[in-house]
């Protein structure tokens, strides 16, 4: 009987676990990289106007549009000091026609993104709240304290991410994808015409400011994945392709801003010894990893 | 802590915990045959559904349910019950949050949701939980909720240390031999640096052995309660 020889690339699609053993073992990735390099991360265009930003962004061979937008609401009152956050939703495009409900996945990745931006405390609710101004003969001016339509109002930043070709775990460029909107996003002057019919109207002047962030340094997510080979823990970095993403169950995602831990997820899926130096290591690699992308 | 196992009796474990202000009840049925769709041919599938104190579970309860899903699937032994199902239910029926929402607090409560309150209890209740419906466990586990005020380290964070923390740490450590084994899970928000993160292991590693006595004393009783004909 004659052996059957696959290449890798099959080998991979049949038995993913044994094909990430041999990778390991010669000292390469299934996907050529080396065990501590990330993907490259580009920012293709950036789209602006008074109403919405665009960003188009490439994560090796992931492109995500990234459109981040705003509603007004009247408000009745405020607390000062607060910190909020930006509503996002996303699909993943996996080449079906039919979108039907949002995955698991999908939803939680929307639901992290929001409790992450606001845990970080980036975007003060002071910047979002404002009293319209009044237009009167081309002129802008503050409304009277006690007039009846000084009430407040807000912006809601919403976010919609759009994935085409997913490959690996992707809180990290979302998240990359949502501070890099929220810097590049301005916020258009909202005024109310001086006249009784257009009263309770608001309008949008194009005179755009950015919205402003609490942001010190550039704070940037990574991932990694915890491999056990002989006795030995291997640290991955930035997993992709199925056979480390379904294998690979001991992972971390790490936000470091060059200085300070931002968020620190860990889960040990298959109880490996973990020591503090392989937590340590996976710190120091964030850490780097957040200073280059900052410098570029 | 306050602790009643087998409080439902159609199940095949439950467990009711009381931790502060958090009380949870979880309720284990498996292993059970499985919906065709939820077979896997060589280990047991989880069901996970939670449902908060108050209204309907959204996203946020869906991101829970993927965090306990991820540590118990860890922790079972899953491969000692292939083709089968383990339905895990947790009601909250007290959350610390509650009464916020009654007394329009300065912050909002969906801002105070994100520090998890009750994931740590929910945790704990689904130990016991497990131990009543006699699955099998590699490792016992306990969650420790604590937090960094005043760069002090505090367990079991009360609201107003969570308002005031810098950061705020969920650590699950697995027990062997009535001592802190391994590192299952973390979960850290807020701003904080690597020192005080390994502060904040080192610290819990060492609370580990006094928290998990005080479960084993509680695991006492229930067998106790358990076994009454033993004499």
């Amino acid at each position: 009987m004659d052996s059957i020889s696959f290449p890798p690339e099959v080998l991979e699609r049949i038995i993913p676990d044994l094909s990430l053993e041999r990778h390991i073992k010669s000292g390469i990735r299934p996907n050529y990289r080396n065990f501590q390099e990330f993907r490259n991360i580009e920012i293709l265009k950036v789209i602006s106007n008074e109403k919405l930003t665009t960003l188009y962004i490439k994560n090796g061979i992931t492109l995500i549009i990234a459109t981040i937008s705003y509603t007004i609401n009247e408000i009745m009152n405020y607390t000062p000091n607060q910190f909020t956050s930006v509503y996002p939703s996303l699909s993943v495009s996996r080449g079906r026609t039919i979108s039907g409900a949002p995955t698991d996945e999908e939803m939680n990745l929307c639901q992290n993104l929001y409790e992450t931006l606001l845990a970080n405390k980036f975007l003060p609710l002071d910047s979002l709240v404002f009293k319209p101004k009044l237009k009167v003969d081309d002129e802008f001016i503050d409304i009277d304290e006690t007039d009846f339509s000084s009430n407040l109002h807000q912006f809601n930043l919403s976010i919609n991410f759009k994935v085409l070709g997913r490959s690996g775990p992707l809180f990290d460029i979302l998240y990359y994808s949502l501070i890099e909107c929220l810097k590049n996003f301005k916020l258009p002057e909202i005024y109310m015409e001086d006249s009784i019919e257009l009263r309770n109207q608001i309008f949008v002047n194009p005179v755009l400011t950015p919205v402003k962030l609490n942001i010190q340094n550039n704070p940037i997510s990574s991932n990694f994945g915890i491999y056990k080979l002989n006795d030995e823990n291997f640290i991955l970095c930035d997993l992709e392709n199925e056979s480390e993403e379904s294998n690979i169950i001991t992972k971390s995602s790490i936000i470091s801003d060059g200085e300070n831990l931002l968020n620190f997820n860990f889960i040990n899926g298959n109880l490996l010894d973990i020591t503090k130096d392989d937590l340590i290591q996976m710190i120091k690699l964030s850490e780097t990893r957040s200073k280059k992308l900052s410098t570029q | 802590m306050h602790l009643k196992t087998s409080t439902l009796s159609n199940f095949d474990g439950s467990a009711e915990l009381q931790s502060g202000n958090s009380k949870v009840i979880v309720s284990i049925n498996g292993p059970i045959e499985p919906k065709p769709k939820q077979e896997l041919p060589n280990v047991c599938s989880l069901e996970i559904n939670l449902h908060p104190s108050q209204g309907l579970s959204t996203t946020r309860e869906n991101l829970l349910v993927d965090k306990i899903r991820s540590i118990l699937s860890s922790l079972i032994i899953k491969y000692k019950y292939p083709r089968q199902l383990i339905s895990i239910n947790i009601q909250i029926i007290r959350s610390e949050l509650d009464s916020i929402i009654i007394n329009n607090f300065e912050n909002s409560p969906k801002d105070l949701k994100i520090f998890n309150f009750e994931l740590s209890t929910i945790l704990n209740c689904c130990y016991f939980a497990l131990i009543d419906a006699n699955i099998a466990l590699y490792e016992s586990f306990i969650s420790i909720h604590s937090c960094i005020v005043n760069k002090q380290i505090k367990l079991n964070p009360s609201l107003e240390d969570l308002i005031e923390c810098g950061s705020n740490h969920i650590i699950v450590l697995s027990i062997k031999d009535n001592q802190p084994n391994k590192i299952i899970f973390i979960d850290s928000k807020g701003k904080f640096s690597e020192k005080e993160l390994l502060d904040v292991i080192d610290y819990n590693f060492n609370s580990a052995v006094g928290i998990f006595s005080e479960f084993k004393r509680l695991i006492d009783i229930k067998i106790d309660n358990d076994f009454v004909w033993k004499n």
